[in-house]
């Protein structure tokens, strides 16, 4: 949680505040879920508060947005960015753990299961904290998320010991196989996803790397920073080799796949 | 945190509610305090408006006890008595 507390400030920066490519799949996703206004939603793994805004939006002031998260640092980001109001509230919680005196109408959780150490678990809680016929709205990255798998199979090729060797991988519910039975094995029904690809620009390759660079939290920075010179160029030049197909005129244009998927209790 | 949210509030270990609210100021806003549950005695702090329910393994005691010395006049129940750890 240290890495997602000390990131927090600069990924909001980067994604969240210029709602940049991928999160475009908000709309979509509560669209899915049918949010109305007097809806109780439960924003999963809200992080700094992506979806936060267009949720009070369309529950109105009957309605009530909780967002949990287990970044206290992220959510604070998420509190200053969003008016004082008497029908939001944020919950340093765990998905795994986390009650509530009520049940809500949906739950969404945009970009976050796969972080989760037990998502099933977490997708078992969570469903005693919907109501019957309760919605639930999940998004994550597809398998052709070149914008990161460019970076990262040369930065682990390079760097061996990149990730920890527990970590578990976060493409693991990158297909619509995996995720349809990760959210029917935790008991939901009516299962829908839909597979959406965005365009991301990160801007030219040099504006890709510095970016990338900055951006990441600061073990992984420390590790990139390790290499000798000679191996940062050369990873470098592996990586600009891999983002070749996807320049145009100087600027790189990266595809993302998005898997938005809308269940019932 | 807006008061009136703190109804639908309940402690993560044993989903107790309504819980109990300590060392707040008592305007509509609530910004640094104690949940308290009742029923298993644990403890919560409210750090700048955002309520940490978080179970034992996940809780920063150190961090957790820089809120609770801002606030007097806690009941012997939570300084004494309260889990998952003594104020003292």
């Amino acid at each position: 949680m240290d890495i997602w507390n000390e990131v927090a400030p600069r990924y909001h920066k980067k994604w969240i505040k210029p709602k940049a490519a991928p999160f475009n799949c908000t709309s979509e996703m509560l669209h899915m879920l049918n949010i109305r206004r007097g809806d109780y939603v439960l924003d999963v793994a809200c992080g700094t508060g992506s979806a936060i805004t267009e949720l009070m939006k369309l529950v109105g002031t009957h309605g009530c947005v909780v967002g949990v998260d287990m970044s206290w640092a992220a959510l604070n980001i998420a509190r200053q960015g969003n008016p004082a109001l008497s029908n939001l509230g944020f919950v340093n919680g765990d998905a795994e753990t986390v009650k509530f005196a009520r049940v809500f109408d949906a739950i969404t959780c945009q970009f976050g299961i796969f972080f989760f150490p037990d998502a099933p678990a977490a997708l078992l809680n969570l469903k005693k904290v919907l109501k019957e016929s309760g919605r639930l709205g999940i998004a994550v990255h597809g398998q052709d998320t070149p914008y990161h798998t460019c970076f990262i199979k040369e930065v682990t090729r390079y760097i061996p010991d990149y990730y920890k060797p527990d970590m578990l991988p976060l493409d693991r519910y990158s297909q619509i196989e995996s995720l349809y039975d990760l959210v029917k094995d935790a008991g939901f029904a009516d299962i829908t996803i839909r597979d959406v690809t965005y365009t991301f620009s990160p801007g030219n390759f040099t504006s890709y790397w510095e970016n990338y660079i900055q951006y990441i939290a600061e073990p992984y920075r420390q590790k990139i920073e390790s290499l000798s010179d000679t191996e940062r160029t050369s990873l470098q030049e592996s990586i600009r080799y891999k983002t070749i197909q996807y320049i145009k005129d100087d600027i790189i244009e990266f595809p993302w796949q998005v898997l938005i998927l809308g269940a019932i209790v | 945190m807006n008061r009136k949210l703190l109804d639908i509030l309940a402690c993560p270990i044993d989903r107790y509610y309504p819980l109990e609210l300590h060392g707040d100021d008592g305007s509509d806003s609530v910004q640094t305090a104690i949940l308290y549950c009742t029923k298993c005695t644990r403890f919560y702090v409210i750090d700048d408006g955002i309520p940490v329910l978080l179970p034992d393994d996940l809780r920063d005691r150190d961090a957790e006890m820089k809120i609770i010395h801002k606030i007097d006049n806690l009941p012997d129940k939570i300084r004494l008595h309260g889990k998952p750890w003594s104020i003292t």
